[in-house]
């Protein structure tokens, strides 16, 4: 059926382009490639790219093309002894990874095939691609937008989640309903109202595994699922002059889902930690943002409660995920500020943000951020508070310093049993010198102050572009007061490891090439607000960039 | 708009579809036994949780199912409250053969995956295992396996007897040592417990890992033997011959267990 459904789809697409006389086009390669050099000290060891074959990498190759409303997207995955679907493992495969047919008609949009979409913010439904953890979770199958009037839109959509090469048969179906209002002449009220609707249904060969499950359950901790879920969401973004405020209220039937918290008795008596649990569950989510003269506000506030929505509920981890909540804590790139990330709880989870950004004048500008995340019944998760300073002579130089606070549950984020929360304050200073418009260097230097995990590190780098073209990094990561966590040598003494990187990356046109060599040390990944653990590297990385 | 309102919420209640009942849990009959290889180790938090669904299906299934613990390398090492260390050169080979695998605790079910179940033949998912075991126990009884064990100063010599109730082909024979009732710390997912007792702790593995080739073809109704003596110099001091057992298996042409057996050494 699969197949049968992407050869009509193109021949449907080469029929409909091929009758116009000018087409429009578009492509991009895009290029990992990772060579894996053992490093037992640092415990970039135990995988089969250290042991078996040293090269893996993976490819995006993408094509679009649009005329006269019609546009198409096609792109092919390849993965070669890969390690970014499972970070210990080896994954080889390669296929179609992605094929769109879209049409825009009157008031109608019709799209066919590989669909990135989502109701509301995302809450109740949302597909999308985060390659850095290959989570590709495309609707495969069709949607619609009809515009009803110029101030309300339907959409309607159907289809079942990718899983990488694979389609999982469960399907996924739902209806928003979208409208646009101003009230006002001068200075209107804008409202942007929206109410979604989503339904999952189980096939039988699914169902039958969860009764698998559910049949090694004593009776007290059984519970009997349902074939299908449903989820609906409300929600509004206000708008008026400098004030902009986003509300979501979502809530899911009661629905099947693993609580790793819930206790289980063994048919032995033993009791365990984790089972199925059957409950309701919800979200509520807003976001105000104002702008007054040069100072800008965000307040945001999170509370979510047992919303954990699959396409299987047997599935864990990042896999199979249809709902996104909203992370709750800033994304920053500075490599020490970023250790500690907090993932979005789905179970129970109480979340708070401000942040605040001042433009005093033309040189001087201050951020500050604040952000509280604990569980429902008040456990401590993440706290950070975080401020910046930023001086600059336009067109020379900029310099910008600052301070971390944070406090993080280890034990939950990364599911290590009995170990402390991390306490850790960190400073860091960000300096960049424009030497001309072509040729510039950039310094960092952070340094983390912690008596957790893998203790205090030390972070320096520099990033010298020589030209538009060409430019060199350097960086290394020193653990200059090792913790409970980092390695030790065969007496058993804490090591000091320095983590190095070297590297160049090269612009030619629309073309990217960056080479470095790298030692990384575990740590927690996140995109878009989904994290994982991610082991410890060391070797070559090669990307490119290409676009056509 | 009230319309659309009030079927969502009727829709979000769920109220129209029915649960799906669970059926009773069936015992099945056939002679087949089932081994499970628990890839564990003492710093892994969730492996008491997965030792409990091993210990439970034991407690449904008796010896039609046998266990044996796999103290590897990954989450091993000895805990600074350890008196024992359950690693072994043997378990390290043992786990290496089964990389990758996703996480601990995994269980390698008769060496086999499964379709519908999770991937890789090492699976990560507790809740799977025991429908995996019984679908494993309904599958056709090929072969029964007759092991003694006896210990003399020489060592433990292990007599082994393959008869065929199918025909049999590439069969290869793994003999496994185990030690019971060791009581060690174990670190669990909200404590650390001090007298866990460890069962089924791999200790030495005096064939290949791959197997011990010992018949291209057994007919019907024939019989197999096996028999080999592990040199006492192999046994360790700290090791407690009195807890332990020779875990006996017979693999097929593609690797999966055809048939287990447990034998005491001190009977």
């Amino acid at each position: 059926m699969y197949k049968g459904f992407v050869t009509i789809a193109l021949l449907a697409v080469f029929t409909a382009l091929s009758s116009q006389d000018k087409l429009q086009w578009s492509g991009s390669v895009d290029m990992n490639v990772n060579y894996f050099i053992e490093d037992t000290v640092i415990g970039a060891t135990d995988i089969p790219q250290y042991e078996e074959d040293h090269l893996g990498g993976e490819w995006w190759i993408n094509f679009n093309a649009a005329y006269k409303g019609y546009s198409l997207n096609l792109r092919g995955d390849i993965f070669q002894n890969s390690n970014l679907l499972n970070p210990t493992g080896s994954y080889s495969d390669a296929g179609l990874g992605r094929f769109r047919l879209a049409k825009s008609f009157n008031n109608i949009d019709l799209q066919v095939g590989y669909i990135y979409d989502q109701i509301g913010s995302g809450i109740i439904f949302r597909s999308y691609e985060e390659r850095p953890q290959l989570i590709d979770n495309a609707l495969i199958g069709g949607a619609i937008d009809v515009g009803l009037t110029d101030y309300l839109t339907v959409k309607g959509i159907y289809g079942y989640q990718k899983e990488q090469f694979d389609i999982n048969r469960n399907v996924i179906r739902g209806v928003s309903m979208e409208g646009f209002w101003e009230l006002g002449k001068d200075n209107p009220v804008s409202i942007v109202p929206g109410i979604g609707y989503i339904n999952r249904q189980l096939t039988d060969e699914n169902m039958a595994g969860i009764v698998d499950v559910l049949r090694t359950y004593i009776d007290e901790d059984r519970t009997l699922p349902r074939f299908n879920v449903y989820l609906g969401n409300l929600f509004n973004t206000l708008t008026y002059k400098g004030i902009s405020w986003y509300t979501e209220w979502a809530i899911k039937s009661r629905e099947l889902f693993f609580d790793p918290q819930a206790i289980r008795t063994e048919i032995t008596g033993r009791k365990v930690f984790g089972k199925y649990v059957k409950r309701l569950g919800s979200v509520f989510y807003s976001s105000l943002g104002l702008s007054v003269g040069n100072l800008g506000i965000t307040l945001e506030g999170k509370r979510t409660s047992n919303f954990n929505f699959r396409t299987n509920p047997l599935y864990r981890q990042n896999i199979g995920l249809v709902s996104f909540i909203p992370p709750m804590a800033q994304e920053l790139s500075y490599r020490l500020l970023s250790r500690y990330s907090p993932a979005t709880q789905d179970l129970s989870e109480w979340a708070f943000q401000a942040d605040f950004k001042y433009k005093i004048d033309k040189r001087w500008s201050v951020d500050f951020n604040i952000s509280d995340i604990q569980t429902l019944d008040q456990t401590p998760l993440y706290t950070e508070l975080y401020m910046s300073v930023l001086y600059k002579i336009p067109r020379k130089w900029q310099l910008r310093t600052g301070l971390q606070f944070i406090d993080y549950n280890q034990e939950v984020y990364q599911l290590k049993p009995l170990v402390p929360r991390v306490r850790a304050v960190t400073g860091f200073a960000d300096f960049l010198y424009r030497f001309n418009s072509k040729r510039n260097i950039k310094m960092e230097l952070q340094y983390m102050d912690t008596e957790q995990d893998f203790g205090s590190w030390l972070f320096l780098s520099s990033e010298i572009a020589v030209s538009r073209r060409l430019s060199f990094e350097a960086s290394g990561m020193y653990n200059t007061d090792p913790g409970k966590e980092s390695p030790v040598d065969s007496d058993g003494n804490k090591l000091k490891i320095l983590y190095p990187t070297f590297g160049l990356t090269y612009n030619h046109g629309s073309m990217r090439y960056n080479v470095r060599y790298v030692k990384q040390v575990e740590g927690i990944v996140c995109t878009g607000g989904i994290c994982r653990l991610e082991p410890a590297f060391s070797g070559i990385r090669l990307t490119s960039n290409i676009r056509l | 708009m009230r319309k659309i309102l009030v079927g969502l919420l009727i829709c979000m209640l769920g109220c129209a579809e029915k649960e799906v009942i669970i059926p009773p849990l069936e015992i099945p009959t056939t002679g087949r036994t089932v081994l499970v290889e628990d890839l564990t180790g003492v710093r892994c938090p969730n492996c008491p949780s997965g030792n409990a669904r091993l210990e439970s299906v034991q407690s449904i299934y008796g010896k039609n199912v046998v266990v044996v613990s796999v103290h590897g390398e990954f989450l091993t090492d000895p805990l600074p409250e350890s008196e024992a260390d359950l690693r072994s050169p043997s378990a390290i080979l043992l786990e290496e053969f089964w990389r990758p695998f996703l996480g601990k605790p995994s269980a390698v079910i008769d060496r086999k995956s499964y379709d519908g179940f999770f991937s890789m033949v090492p699976n990560p998912l507790q809740d799977q295992w025991q429908p995996i075991i019984e679908r494993e126990l309904q599958e056709p009884h090929m072969a029964d396996l007759v092991v003694d064990a006896t210990l003399d100063n020489q060592g433990i010599l292990v007599s082994t007897g393959i008869i065929a109730i199918e025909e049999l082909q590439d069969i290869s024979i793994h003999i496994f040592l185990v030690e019971n009732s060791i009581v060690d710390p174990q670190e669990d997912v909200d404590k650390l417990i001090l007298d866990y007792e460890h069962n089924h702790v791999l200790r030495y593995i005096p064939t290949p890992i791959e197997g011990d080739p010992i018949a291209e073809n057994i007919e019907i109704g024939d019989i197999s033997n096996y028999t080999m003596t592990i040199d006492i110099a192999e046994l360790r001091e700290e090791w407690n011959i009195e807890n332990m057992e020779i875990v006996c298996f017979i693999t097929g042409e593609e690797g999966g267990v055809i048939q287990v057996q447990t034998a005491s050494i001190l009977q």
